[in-house]
């Protein structure tokens, strides 16, 4: 998996790119804990993300509560295969997918 | 005995053994004894007989004397002397008789004469005349005290001529003799006494000595040097040629030479045993050269024997299917033989092979004996079993019944072997089998361990023509697996003769159960050396495991920890791949099998390490993937934990169950079952 940063001012977008699991996923929680500081808006570009397991979706709900007091996160460029998995496990509901 | 080798030995060392020097000493010490009894008894006899000639010459000069003097007138010349008459001395007759005595004493070599007459009690002895006047001890008128010896001669009158030997007060030895004197009227008118010094007798026999001395000397020389000289000849020179020979004989067979005469051109012709010696070393020689002959012909044939036995035991060897997996595309079974040969071609044997895409046939078997025969009888046995089989491979009693009766045909060696056939039906683990008189096998139920199955045994083969042997079946569950093994497992012995035997063995498997077939027989080798230690090896130890995984399912066994995830993903996928499965079944089968397999790493085992099996079935006709999680950790169903509220926000949910249920939701079907020990979760999944 590669996960790419750009910080555009207080706007955090991380491109994920491969497999989200729980090899991968430690990865991913690691990037997070050292640049969620001071951003307000987290936004998740899924666009080359091909599978992702409860592994990664623990990162991402555990993301998504920073950003519930912090500001504002989303998610965009979901696949079909991950956003079935959203659907199945109500992510849908907690996450704003775009 | 010397200590020393001949080789190591001085000059001065080698004189100690040699037979002239002995004989040289051996001649002088026996001169030297024989002289000195002959110089002895010599000696003896001289004096004795110059001693008696001396004491008859002085007894007749006395006696002479004694004769010839007037007795009369030698009475009154004794009584004059006695009465100390002074004038008988200047007497003519006195003087005259005194110088006729003086002149015998001189002509006669007497060292002294003289007149007396003891006195009645013959205990002393006056003095009548003596011509040597200068003895004044002696001299007429003087009276002496007499030895013994000389007193028991006047006593005893009738033996007065005899002469005595008289050691006198310097010290030298005389002989001595008195005759009487008689006067007119009979009576004694005195004695005539004649003293010989013996100065004369010793002097001549210490002359005999020292001329008998130097002679015998010069005799014992002359002698011992010619004996010697003689020894030397006909008997030291031949044996030293003897040895010679025989020291050039080992110094050219160390060189390599091929000579043959060494003791025969020696031609020693002493006639007696030295002759024979050289004669028989000779023939010695000759037969050792043959022998030798032999011995390198005899040397070459065992080698070629030798290099025969290699081919053959290599030949064996190739008989047997040796490379593993032996059919890297069956995921059915893992299988796994291995044959240790006691000696360098075995009777053991063990075999397997497809007899079609269904059927495995498995085959061990120990023929009687050992070597060569073993061997060849072996290989004749696996032809035909083989043959058999793929003929028609439906029963392995018949196939065994077939076998039987094609090596009684023509069994004149008597031979036999015992053999387990066993045929696996891979599409539905039922095995087949059929005992003729083999080692009972072993089998592994899943979780269970391993347990001896004490199936019906026939005769062994070869024994009679028209023996029946009778089928029995093993239902084997995936996961299960057989072991069978000869008799040289069980009767391995240590140095104590004590036999490893059956319960050994077993515990040997159950401490490895679960493991690869490598792993398991590879396992028990090691405990059987481990248990045999230094002791040697008598009898050919050969196994072989099969496990079965279930009907055309690839198992995988991993380490259960999250790190093998990538692999049971890879593996998991290869199937999938291969069956053409859609991506998006193929991602949700992924996450199935990564939630399932992590829970397993994660739980099942606690800090402990341990093991997870995963296996994949896919049924092409239906499309349908099955994928099962074994482990052997704390009994848990994961589908039994109620599914998460799904519908609560972000701050009131957590993860937990999350996975689980993804699983449920995305599978066909899921299933939990705790069997034999293990956690087995199956799920399913069209493709």
């Amino acid at each position: 998996m590669t996960i790419n940063q750009s910080l555009n001012g207080t706007e955090l977008t991380i491109a994920l790119a491969g497999r989200l699991d729980t090899t991968t996923s430690p990865e991913l929680e690691t990037a997070l804990r050292t640049s969620l500081e001071g951003v307000t808006s987290l936004i998740f570009d899924m666009k080359e993300l091909e599978y992702i397991s409860s592994a990664g979706l623990r990162v991402l709900l555990s993301a998504q509560k920073t950003m519930n007091r912090q500001g504002k996160m989303k998610v965009v460029n979901v696949c079909e295969l991950v956003n079935e998995v959203f659907e199945i496990t109500g992510f849908t509901d907690i996450l704003t997918i775009e | 005995m010397p200590t020393k080798s001949i080789r190591e030995m001085s000059k001065f060392e080698l004189m100690h053994y040699s037979l002239r020097a002995r004989t040289f000493h051996a001649i002088l010490v026996l001169s030297l004894v024989l002289c000195s009894f002959a110089l002895g008894f010599g000696i003896f006899f001289y004096v004795r007989d110059a001693v008696t000639q001396v004491e008859h010459s002085v007894s007749s000069l006395s006696e002479m004397c004694a004769d010839v003097i007037d007795g009369d007138q030698l009475r009154s010349y004794r009584d004059r002397v006695f009465a100390d008459d002074e004038t008988v001395l200047e007497d003519t007759g006195y003087r005259t008789l005194s110088s006729v005595l003086a002149s015998v004493a001189q002509h006669n070599d007497l060292s002294s004469i003289f007149i007396g007459m003891p006195t009645p009690d013959a205990l002393q002895f006056r003095f009548i005349l003596n011509p040597d006047e200068s003895n004044s001890t002696q001299k007429a008128g003087v009276t002496i005290d007499m030895d013994e010896g000389r007193t028991r001669t006047y006593q005893g009158i009738g033996d007065i001529n005899n002469a005595i030997v008289l050691k006198l007060t310097d010290g030298t030895y005389a002989c001595s003799a008195g005759a009487p004197v008689f006067a007119s009227d009979g009576t004694i008118a005195g004695y005539v006494v004649c003293n010989v010094a013996l100065t004369h007798i010793v002097e001549m026999s210490r002359t005999f000595v020292w001329q008998f001395v130097v002679v015998l000397a010069i005799i014992t020389f002359i002698v011992a040097f010619f004996v010697t000289w003689h020894i030397k000849r006909t008997v030291a020179a031949p044996i030293n040629r003897l040895a010679t020979a025989a020291a050039q004989y080992v110094q050219d067979k160390r060189e390599g030479k091929d000579t043959t005469d060494h003791f025969a051109s020696l031609n020693i012709k002493t006639g007696d045993e030295i002759e024979n010696l050289s004669l028989i070393m000779s023939d010695m020689e000759q037969d050792l050269s043959e022998y030798e002959k032999n011995l390198t012909a005899t040397t070459a044939e065992k080698e070629r024997i030798g290099a025969e036995l290699d081919i053959a035991s290599q030949i064996q060897e190739g008989m047997l299917p040796n490379i593993f997996p032996p059919f890297p595309d069956r995921h059915e079974f893992d299988i796994y033989a291995t044959m240790h040969p006691a000696k360098e071609v075995g009777g053991d044997f063990y075999d397997f092979f497809l007899i079609d895409d269904d059927h495995l046939a498995l085959v061990i078997a120990d023929v009687s004996g050992k070597g060569v025969p073993a061997a060849m009888f072996m290989m004749a046995s696996k032809i035909l079993i083989y043959n058999y089989a793929v003929i028609d491979g439906t029963s392995p009693a018949r196939i065994l019944e077939k076998v039987n009766h094609t090596i009684c045909l023509n069994n004149k060696a008597d031979m036999f072997v015992t053999v387990w056939l066993g045929i696996l039906e891979l599409s539905t683990g039922r095995l087949r089998a059929a005992n003729a008189g083999h080692e009972f096998p072993v089998v592994e139920r899943v979780g269970a361990g391993y347990e001896l199955l004490r199936d019906k045994h026939g005769v062994v083969i070869g024994a009679m023509d028209g023996v029946r042997y009778c089928d029995y079946d093993v239902e084997l569950s995936a996961g299960d697996s057989i072991f069978v093994y000869t008799d040289g497992v069980p009767e391995a012995t240590d140095r104590d003769n004590s036999q490893y035997g059956v319960e050994r063995m077993l515990a040997a498997l159950n401490r490895v159960k679960g493991a690869e077939c490598r792993t398991i027989l590879e396992a028990v080798k090691g405990d059987i050396d481990a248990f045999v230690g230094e002791a040697p090896q008598f009898d050919d130890v050969t196994m072989l495991g099969v496990r079965y995984n279930g009907a055309g399912m690839a198992r995988k066994t991993l380490l259960a920890r999250p790190e093998a995830l990538p692999e049971v993903l890879a593996f998991v996928d290869a199937a999938l791949e291969a069956a053409e499965c859609a991506p998006k079944a193929q991602m949700q089968i992924d996450v199935a099998v990564e939630e399932l397999f992590v829970n397993i790493a994660s739980y099942a085992y606690g800090a402990e390490r341990g093991t997870a099996v995963v296996g994949v079935g896919i049924d092409l006709p239906t499309r349908m993937a099955t994928i099962t999680f074994a482990d052997s950790g704390t009994p848990y169903d994961p589908f039994a934990k109620a599914d998460p509220d799904i519908t609560l926000s972000a701050e009131e949910r957590s993860v937990g169950g999350l996975g689980v249920f993804m699983v449920k939701k995305t599978m066909d079907e899921v299933a939990y079952e705790y069997k034999n020990g293990q956690n087995v979760t199956t799920i399913r999944k069209k493709i």
